[in-house]
């Protein structure tokens, strides 16, 4: 069966490194955002070397206007940031067999250093948020 | 693994920077106070695997239509 993604074609530029991996792929480390038009807001996140492992993600602020996950500096330190500005903020979406019932996993979301392309899934321990938050709220 | 038995209220120290503290006991569960540098990242265990189990189910895509999903959004944003 023809894939999506059989005839995608990216940059080396456009490739985002995960120095650590994505929890639970953890030798999979470089990425690639894909935007497909039908499928807004929602973006891919497809694995460089294995396109059959990815991920649906979303800007987390679409979901939870005020989302504000709190993070250490140290938890920040391997992005290399040198403004604020730079962070791209995405969360990974679980689509279920019942689409209305699909989640976004809102305590580890993902971190991109946007210039440096550099990213990291970080945890965040809070009980205000939880790893499957649906993703249409009425 | 290093096991130490501990009451209400006592600590155990890991290296020069952080200690941790028994803060409360009630039945199976211990409350714990943990006093560490901030950029000692602490989190329960069982939070980094749900996030581990999490992704692993995210990655189930091969058969997803994500255009279906987009299509209820719109709906929902614009009905």
């Amino acid at each position: 069966m023809a894939d999506l993604f059989d005839n995608l074609v990216f940059q080396k530029e456009d490739i985002i490194t995960f120095p650590e991996g994505i929890p639970g792929f953890e030798s999979f480390k470089q990425f690639v955002l894909v935007n497909v038009p039908e499928h807004e807001p929602f973006q891919w996140m497809v694995c460089a070397s294995n396109r059959n492992l990815r991920f649906a993600v979303i800007d987390p602020m679409i979901v939870i206007p005020n989302y504000n996950p709190e993070v250490t500096k140290s938890q920040l330190a391997s992005l290399n940031l040198s403004a604020p500005d730079d962070v791209m903020l995405l969360v990974i979406i679980t689509l279920r067999d019942n689409l209305m019932e699909s989640t976004a996993n809102f305590i580890g979301p993902l971190f991109i250093n946007k210039k440096k392309l550099i990213g990291k899934q970080i945890v965040i321990d809070t009980d205000k948020y939880s790893v499957q938050e649906r993703v249409i709220r009425s | 693994m290093l096991v130490l038995t501990r009451k209400l209220g006592e600590s155990i120290r890991v290296g020069d920077d952080i200690k941790i503290t028994i803060v409360d006991l009630d039945g199976r569960y211990a409350k714990l106070g943990i006093e560490a540098p901030r950029n000692v990242i602490i989190h329960r265990e069982e939070v980094y695997e749900r996030i581990q189990a999490e992704n692993k189910a995210a990655a189930k895509t091969e058969k997803v239509d994500l255009g279906a999903i987009a299509e209820l959004w719109k709906k929902k944003k614009n009905p």
